[in-house]
């Protein structure tokens, strides 16, 4: 059997904002160990500390406590670019990138790799070149961005952070403003980079439904301030989920673990 | 691939077409100078033809760098507060300093009316001191768009400071002389006027010239910084030291020119729209040289036309480049209330 490597871990973690007066802390003791290979949902309510979480172990925000650590080193001792090629990221919404199209959006992700001017290097040409392929964007390659639909946007940035060759690629609700069938061809390329490319996929998400179905595991962060571990196929993690998310309206189907309306 | 044919073509284009304009600018004006002049200067023989030539070459000089200059800052500083209406005018950057300007000439300048220290630390001490309020200003709009992120926001921000300082130099001028206050009207005028010692331009061309290549060396960071802060340093940029390297030569260019030629209405907010326009392009290391290339072709034509050739009179350049701009800075405005509501 492969021995199983740990790509990212946290330490009594506690996460959370610090301005001048006050430290509102998110969530606290998040020990976590995320394994190759893997996709994992991070869900929980609105305010929950997902985004917060994302952020502190892409590492920019800060700790309030605890470490986190990415192949064994403490992120608290990695520059930006260090830990860029390691972790690559996926953010909510979209920048304004004015005039720029989608090859050039891409080829953002090359940053770490090219020289001071920035040229594109035969080899960076062929790693773009390769994303496109692999989202099936080739149609796409010479648009403006601000062309695109927002399904085909999402695509575009998730191909950025892969230019960025790390093995671990964070997301934040990557499918939150998306339509049913771009939901579900964004969970299914997320499913794919795992399975075929065999990267770490962490994604933020309040479409649970999707998430049971294609993650390996599930960080449910609670309104306790607590983040758990949990396995999707398992019994007692899926009483729990149910425990958190089912109320008067919403009733869990155990057979096909979908959430649904009670009406 | 054919963009960067099409981008070379016109770039070329467009550095002749503002070298014609250089020389026309020599050329034309309120008296018409014949070549000749051009031999008497070079001749150093003090016909009035050269003592005209050398002046307008000056004059060209400023324009150019200055346009070039205030372009820089203005695509730095759009970068920087990712907005597309910032610009050294509109941030209220012109305003600090103008009163850098005017505490130097109607406040420190000594009481009674003289100078103490003589013309030439006069004028080193409007230079350093506009300088300063420049400075001093894009550190507090940087503080102030912490907390504004609306693009209008901002705007809105720098109409209020140039209220604010407004009536703080009228206040100063109650108190002033005559004759400083007609030397500050003078200055906040805006001009192209070279300064009175020929070193002194060369040291103006200097600097610009050193922070367009320091714009054009950061041009890297410029295209990853269009994504955001956070993209950015998820990318591998450091980035306390990408944000200081880009609001200190935006900082240094608008003081430097502002200082010079007096506060010149929205040059730095204009032409990197109109250089995106032209060259289809969000690329930074097309866009520099753009600007430049824009900017002094912006500051050539607006001077040209302010001479108004063949007239005796000569008007002020400032309403000349507001009357171009202002319509269009409401138009950006129209468009992103609609797209960003």
């Amino acid at each position: 059997m492969d021995k199983i490597i740990n790509v990212l871990s946290t330490e009594q973690l506690s996460i959370g904002y610090k301005s001048r007066s006050k430290i509102t802390e998110v969530a606290h003791n998040i020990n976590i160990s995320l394994q190759d290979a893997s996709l994992y949902s991070v869900i929980g309510v609105n305010g929950s500390g997902k985004s917060t979480f994302l952020k502190t172990i892409a590492g920019l925000i800060p700790t309030l406590s605890g470490d986190v650590f990415c192949y064994e080193n403490n992120i608290k001792n990695m520059s930006a670019r260090d830990l860029s090629s390691l972790v690559s990221c996926v953010f909510t919404g979209f920048p304004d990138l004015g005039l720029m199209r989608v090859f050039d959006v891409i080829s953002l992700g090359r940053y770490l790799y090219t020289g001071f001017t920035g040229r594109l290097s035969v080899d960076d040409q062929d790693v773009v070149n390769g994303i496109i392929s692999i989202l099936d964007i080739e149609d796409l390659s010479d648009k403006y961005f601000f062309q695109l639909s927002d399904g085909q946007k999402q695509k575009v940035m998730i191909g950025r952070a892969l230019a960025q060759q790390s093995k671990i690629i964070l997301l934040d609700e990557p499918t939150a403003f998306l339509d049913f069938q771009n939901r579900v061809a964004i969970d299914l390329l997320l499913r794919q980079l795992v399975d075929n490319l065999g990267l770490t996929v962490v994604v933020s998400t309040h479409d649970i439904n999707n998430a049971l179905k294609i993650s390996d595991k599930v960080l449910l962060f609670s309104s306790d301030l607590r983040v758990q571990t949990l396995n999707p196929k398992k019994e007692e993690g899926l009483s729990l989920i149910e425990r958190t998310f089912a109320n008067q309206n919403i009733i869990f189907n155990r057979s096909d673990t979908s959430f649904s309306i009670k009406l | 691939m054919k963009d960067s044919r099409r981008n070379l073509v016109l770039f070329i284009f467009l550095v002749s077409f503002c070298f014609s304009l250089f020389i026309l600018r020599i050329f034309l004006g309120s008296v018409w100078l014949s070549p000749r002049g051009i031999f008497d200067f070079f001749s150093n023989n003090g016909s009035p033809a050269a003592f005209i030539f050398k002046v307008r070459i000056g004059r060209a000089i400023m324009a150019l760098f200055a346009g070039a200059g205030l372009s820089v800052a203005g695509l730095l500083l759009q970068v920087y507060f990712r907005n597309p209406l910032a610009g050294p005018f509109v941030l209220g950057i012109n305003s600090g300093a103008s009163l850098g300007a005017a505490l130097a000439i109607m406040v420190f300048s000594g009481i009674g009316g003289s100078f103490s220290g003589g013309i030439f630390l006069y004028h080193s001490g409007v230079l350093l001191f506009s300088c300063l309020g420049a400075f001093l200003m894009v550190v507090i709009v940087s503080i102030v768009s912490a907390r504004v992120t609306s693009n209008t926001g901002l705007l809105i921000f720098g109409v209020l400071v140039g209220y604010f300082i407004n009536a703080a130099i009228s206040i100063f001028s109650y108190f002033s002389v005559p004759e400083k206050i007609k030397i500050y009207f003078l200055w906040a005028e805006g001009s192209f006027n070279p300064p009175n010692q020929g070193w002194m331009m060369n040291l103006f061309v200097a600097f610009v010239l050193f922070f367009i290549f320091f714009a054009l060396f950061i041009s890297k960071n410029l295209n990853i910084m269009k994504l955001g802060d956070n993209y950015a340093q998820s990318s591998g940029v450091n980035l306390v030291l990408a944000k200081v390297s880009i609001i200190i030569p935006a900082g240094f260019l608008s003081g430097i020119v502002t200082s010079f030629c007096g506060p010149i209405a929205f040059v730095g907010l204009f032409v990197p729209h109109v250089a995106r326009m032209a060259f289809h392009t969000e690329d930074h290391r097309v866009l520099v040289p753009g600007v430049v290339v824009l900017g002094g072709i912006m500051a050539l034509l607006a001077d040209l036309v302010a001479q108004l050739p063949g007239l005796s009179y000569v008007l002020p350049v400032n309403p000349i480049l507001t009357l171009v701009s202002a319509p269009f800075v409401l138009f950006l405005i129209l468009k992103n209330g609609r797209t960003n509501g």
